[in-house]
């Protein structure tokens, strides 16, 4: 197990490399000089020149790719050129709002999806079956600024339940954490009911139903919980959407995280701190998913053989 | 040699169309996926026939101030926009352009994703390892935030547009389509065509490819309806597609200031991208059961 | 294997783990201390707390409450002394300026004229700042409470450039600690309390304040970022913010209409305009650039792109200007096509409009739209703000929409757009015109003010005949506040003086 997690870890290092040299390259493709967006209109020849030099910027870009590798591994993330504050001073402190953020919304999710998904394999072919999916799918197919604006209007304007925006107590926290969650309470109530189902047909349930075991008592029992265990996966994999649809999120809600930080950042031109973000998103991403890797071989014990 | 040529054309052919068949029967089965169907074919319809309906230059793109900001009703079935425009003629030309947009890049990702994951499950070993790790790399930056990069480096139209979230899907195709092979690439069928000594681009394109369609056709249609989002939100951004092109999800961006007393504006095109999406989700649900029968 | 323990724990962890920065959320305290803070919307997060290390309105609102210039404008942009007390000329390139004795900065310590002096010679080194004291090219300590610039050469509105953020006086000692303005020390009414990036910024009042008529009112005055514009007035309205200096000209009939908010308007001296890039065909033809000028309708602008809240511009400057004239073009397609026939066009041609955010993105809509009617195609390519002014002062566009705010003399606008030495620089339409460049000499060193107005008026027909712009309108600053706030003022800026800000 160790051994397995440790190997897990060790392949982040080869990714997190490519992603940086990736993220790296497509920057150097935006139009427009850095030094002429920092130093803005009204700034001569003689200092812009000056600053490319200090930033490095005429250096070729493998050379700046090697130096930026070089202090990143120091520790260093840099600083922000239009700032001047540090990368990753500035992360530590927008970080865990969006992290906050997506937790709560794969929390609520998973609150709203398990349920329906498990009622849906139960009932199948149902009313409810049927509705349940659809009203899932509509949730994904809203685009989420859109759904966002309506939910401010309706539940902070109209009936004034909760703050607009911001990041104030648990209340600021719900709209946005919805919004968020909307979008990925499809694919785990899909998920939920399809391994469901398969879970019911297997011979054990129906034994467990032949011997006279109630019905609620062979899903609570028998098939819930292993009826969750592909369900777990996806929920790992809902987090990367989730963290990419917080960029929206956050802008509609006016909350403070690193989606709006990086989003902004790529507006500016502002290298290390899109850099900064793009590390910690993927960071997070596969660290997430290695432990729900991690999980899924605790709950399941027959995965864990494969991997030692 | 033509009795070859005819067994090697014979095994997957038969079992294909079986499958269809098949496939189509429990389909037919779903209301839900019907639904979906009917839905996707009305917007094809406008799409196909939006000149018809409605003149792009005068309905869709000509500024009116006089008429600007009126409510829905005998002259402009859904109002029209901030610039006089109608509303309704702008979402049935915004059907072409959201649909191709949906469709072609996902034939980017599904071209480059597909042959890479073909590949890589077709040879296996130390291919197989080299280009799924290297996916990884795309596959760890979330798929929304990887599009805004690259639009904000190549600058936003309706091209670099696709190139962006065909890129940015990329990793999820090269996966499907590697599974899709596996499964597959030691079946009778294949072993024949390469005891025969077929080459293996052939067997690739001409037996193991044909032969994994269906769950690819199955993410492909739900990968569509995630593009047509992602421009949306791309829109918002405002790294969307240019003006005046009535794009739906630049139309929604756009529109949104006017949420509070106009609402009709950014409620027609918010609509129109939830029923295609939703009607392709149907479809791609209805498929995936279809597909894996022991579901049903 | 216990699967159900298992689960448990599984969404025990889960659970803790949200509950845990949550409640940590929730605990902090919800000041309800009875309308004695101020709460302003900012559509975009400061860039620093370093007077020195930016350039952008948000921060600048930031910067005026903590810190003090030796000058400050007043909201009918006249130039007042903020902290100096006296000053005077000895010739025409000295200034000699005492400032008030006995100001403290917020740690008790004592400005001298060493504070004004190493603020001065840091902003000429501040990489975002360092053009405005461009023309400075010393600064003496005099004694304890006077320091002597000098300039380059004569500078007539020399003072104007000592009202500017930054040039805002720290505390030496402060810089060389370190700190680098995490916790910055200024002299102006509020303190610092805390920045948090991207949320908000919190400010308190300083009670030691040495300007007695110009105390701060409000307690406390947080700036709270709020991206969305529909999101900022529905704050508005909620409550949730009290004052929203940059309100969306859609939402103002939102505003109007509420007994509890009110609105504020004043005009400002920005003029958008759309400009063409003479340097480049068909753009080099005077006749095509009239055409254009007959060609777009600015009251479908002013209505689309500002709900009405502004007024056409008829040249290069808002009308408040000296020396101000208006021009001769009326909307008239009809014209514009007889132009563009006589220009050899008769069938229009293709062309490209560049700008940057999404109000100009509506602005150039229309544009669009005014150009198909008299057979122009034109295409919009935006792009990102950076990416935009640095391919405009590498003159890659055909043409292109932007807002020029001025400052109160009409030289310290005109010479850089219109003087042939700042094609590269603001010479937006890339003109080289020397009879132009040889007007805007002679207005500057004009000392008398009746001669300079009419050697402006002479420039203002001159350049609008060239027609190198199609001037556009001049917005209104839109303010919405509640309506029980007291103390919003308006420059033609936009919201000012918001230590007066209380209920």
């Amino acid at each position: 197990m160790i051994k397995y997690v440790i190997r897990r870890l060790m392949m982040l290092f080869p990714v997190m490399v490519g992603v940086i040299f990736l993220v790296f390259f497509i920057i150097s493709l935006t139009p427009g000089d850095v030094a002429t967006i920092i130093l803005g209109d009204g700034a001569t020849e003689e200092r812009i020149k000056d600053l490319r030099e200090e930033l490095g910027l005429d250096d070729p870009l493998i050379v700046q790719y090697g130096n930026y590798m070089i202090d990143l591994v120091q520790g260093d993330m840099g600083k922000s050129y239009s700032t001047g504050l540090s990368v990753a001073g500035e992360i530590k402190q927008r970080f865990p709002n969006t992290f906050k953020l997506t937790i709560t919304a794969i929390f609520l999710s998973v609150l709203i999806s398990i349920p329906i998904g498990v009622i849906s394999a139960t009932r199948q072919y149902s009313i409810f079956d049927n509705i349940g999916m659809i009203v899932a799918l509509i949730g994904i197919s809203m685009p989420s600024f859109w759904t966002g604006l309506i939910l401010i209007i309706l539940f902070s304007l109209k009936l004034g339940w909760f703050p607009s925006g911001g990041m104030k107590g648990i209340m600021s926290l719900i709209l946005p954490a919805f919004t968020l969650a909307i979008a990925s309470t499809a694919s785990i109530t899909r998920t939920t009911r399809s391994s469901m189902l398969e879970v019911i047909r297997q011979d054990y349930i129906t034994t467990a139903k032949a011997k006279g075991v109630s019905r609620r008592s062979v899903i609570n029992k028998h098939a819930l919980k292993n009826a969750l265990i592909p369900a777990v996966t996806v929920i790992g994999l809902e987090f990367g959407v989730l963290l990419g649809g917080a960029v929206l999120t956050e802008t509609v809600f006016s909350w403070p995280g690193i989606g709006r930080l990086m989003v902004e950042s790529i507006q500016r031109k502002d290298t290390p701190m899109v850099l900064g973000c793009v590390i910690v998103f993927a960071l997070s991403f596969s660290i997430v998913n290695l432990i729900i890797d991690i999980l899924y071989a605790f709950i399941d014990p027959r995965i864990k053989s494969n991997y030692s | 040699m033509s009795d070859r040529t005819l067994s090697r054309k014979m095994i997957p052919a038969t079992k294909k169309r079986s499958q269809a068949l098949d496939v189509w029967k429990r389909l037919r089965k779903s209301n839900s996926a019907i639904a979906g169907l009917i839905l996707i074919f009305i917007f094809l319809c406008l799409a196909v026939f939006a000149p018809l309906i409605a003149d792009y230059e005068n309905d869709a793109l000509k500024m009116n101030i006089i008429e600007r900001l009126q409510s829905p009703g005998a002259d402009h079935w859904f109002g029209t926009d901030e610039m006089g425009r109608d509303i309704f003629a702008r979402i049935v030309y915004g059907t072409r352009i959201s649909l191709f947009v949906g469709v072609i890049s996902v034939s980017i990702a599904l071209t480059l994703g597909g042959t890479l994951g073909a590949i890589a499950g077709y040879y296996g070993g130390k291919i197989d390892n080299i280009i799924m790790r290297t996916l990884d790399v795309l596959l760890a930056i979330p798929t929304i935030l990887l599009a805004i990069t690259i639009v904000a480096a190549l600058g936003a139209s309706i091209l670099n547009l696709m190139i962006a979230v065909g890129i940015s899907n990329i990793p999820g195709f090269a996966r499907v389509v590697r599974a899709a092979v596996l499964s597959i690439k030691d079946q009778e069928f294949i072993e024949a065509a390469r005891a025969i000594g077929s080459r293996d681009h052939t067997i690739i394109l001409k037996h193991v490819l044909p032969n994994s369609m269906a769950p690819i056709i199955v993410f492909a249609t739900l990968k569509v309806a995630s593009a047509i989002m992602a421009t949306a939100s791309l829109s918002f951004i405002g790294l969307g597609i240019q003006p005046p092109t009535p794009e739906w999800g630049s139309m929604l961006a756009g529109g949104r200031a006017y949420i509070r007393d106009n609402m009709y504006i950014v409620l027609y095109p918010g609509l129109a991208i939830v029923l295609t999406v939703l009607s392709l989700n149907l479809i791609g649900d209805g498929l995936r059961d279809a597909l894996d029968p022991k579901l049903k | 294997m216990d699967y159900k323990k298992k689960m448990t724990m599984l969404f025990a962890l889960v659970l803790m783990s949200l509950t845990l920065p949550v409640y940590a959320g929730g605990a902090q305290e919800e000041t309800e201390m009875a309308k004695d803070e101020v709460v302003v919307a900012l559509s975009a997060d400061i860039t620093s707390l370093d007077p020195q290390g930016h350039n952008d309105t948000k921060s600048e609102m930031v910067s005026f409450l903590l810190f003090n210039r030796l000058f400050r404008l007043n909201t009918d942009f006249e130039v007042v002394p903020d902290l100096a007390e006296s000053w005077e000329q000895p010739s025409d390139t000295e200034w000699v300026i005492k400032i008030k004795e006995g100001v403290k900065f917020h740690d008790g310590s004592e400005m001298t004229a060493e504070d004004v002096k190493f603020s001065m010679d840091r902003s000429k080194e501040a990489p975002k700042v360092q053009q405005v004291l461009s023309e400075v090219a010393s600064i003496e300590v005099v004694d304890k409470y006077t320091v002597k610039f000098t300039t380059n050469s004569a500078f007539a509105p020399f003072l104007y450039t000592l009202v500017h953020a930054g040039t805002s006086v720290i505390p030496k000692a402060y810089v060389e600690s370190g700190d680098e303005f995490a916790k910055p020390i200024g002299s102006g009414p509020y303190t610092f309390v805390e920045w948090i990036s991207g949320d908000q910024v919190v400010l308190k009042k300083n009670e030691a304040y040495f300007d007695k008529n110009n105390m701060g009112q409000s307690s406390t005055i947080t700036f709270k970022v709020i991206p969305e514009g529909t999101s900022r007035t529905i704050a508005l309205e909620t409550g949730e913010v009290d004052v929203v200096p940059e309100l969306p000209t859609i939402d103002m009939n939102v505003v109007k209409d509420n007994s509890d908010l009110a609105l504020y308007e004043k005009p400002s001296t920005r003029v958008d305009f759309f400009a063409m890039n003479t340097e480049k065909a068909p753009f080099d033809n005077v006749k095509v650039r009239q055409a254009l000028n007959y060609a777009i309708d600015k009251d479908a602008i002013i209505t689309v792109a500002i709900d009405g809240a502004g007024v056409k511009a008829e040249s290069v400057l808002a009308p408040s200007f000296l020396g101000y004239k208006a021009g001769p073009y009326s909307y008239n397609p009809a014209k514009a096509k007889e132009l563009l026939a006589a220009a050899g066009y008769p069938d229009g041609f293709e062309m490209e409009i560049m700008t940057s955010g999404d109000d100009r993105k509506k602005i150039a809509e229309v544009i669009q739209a005014s150009l198909m009617e008299v057979g122009i195609k034109a295409s919009i390519k935006m792009l990102e703000w950076g990416t935009f002014i640095d391919s405009v002062l590498r003159g890659d566009e055909e043409t292109l929409i932007l807002g020029w705010t001025s400052n109160p003399d009409p030289d310290a606008t005109l010479t850089p757009h219109w003087f042939s030495g700042n094609i590269g620089g603001m010479n937006f339409a890339r003109v080289n015109d020397p009879e132009m460049d040889r007007m805007l000499k002679e207005g500057r060193e004009e000392l008398d003010l009746g001669k300079r107005e009419v050697i402006y008026n002479k420039l203002h027909t001159y350049i609008m005949d060239k027609a190198p712009w199609v001037p556009l309108f001049v917005k209104n600053n839109i303010v919405g506040a509640n309506a029980a706030l007291k103390g919003v003022e308006l420059s033609p800026q936009g919201l000012w003086n918001l230590e007066k800000l209380h209920y």
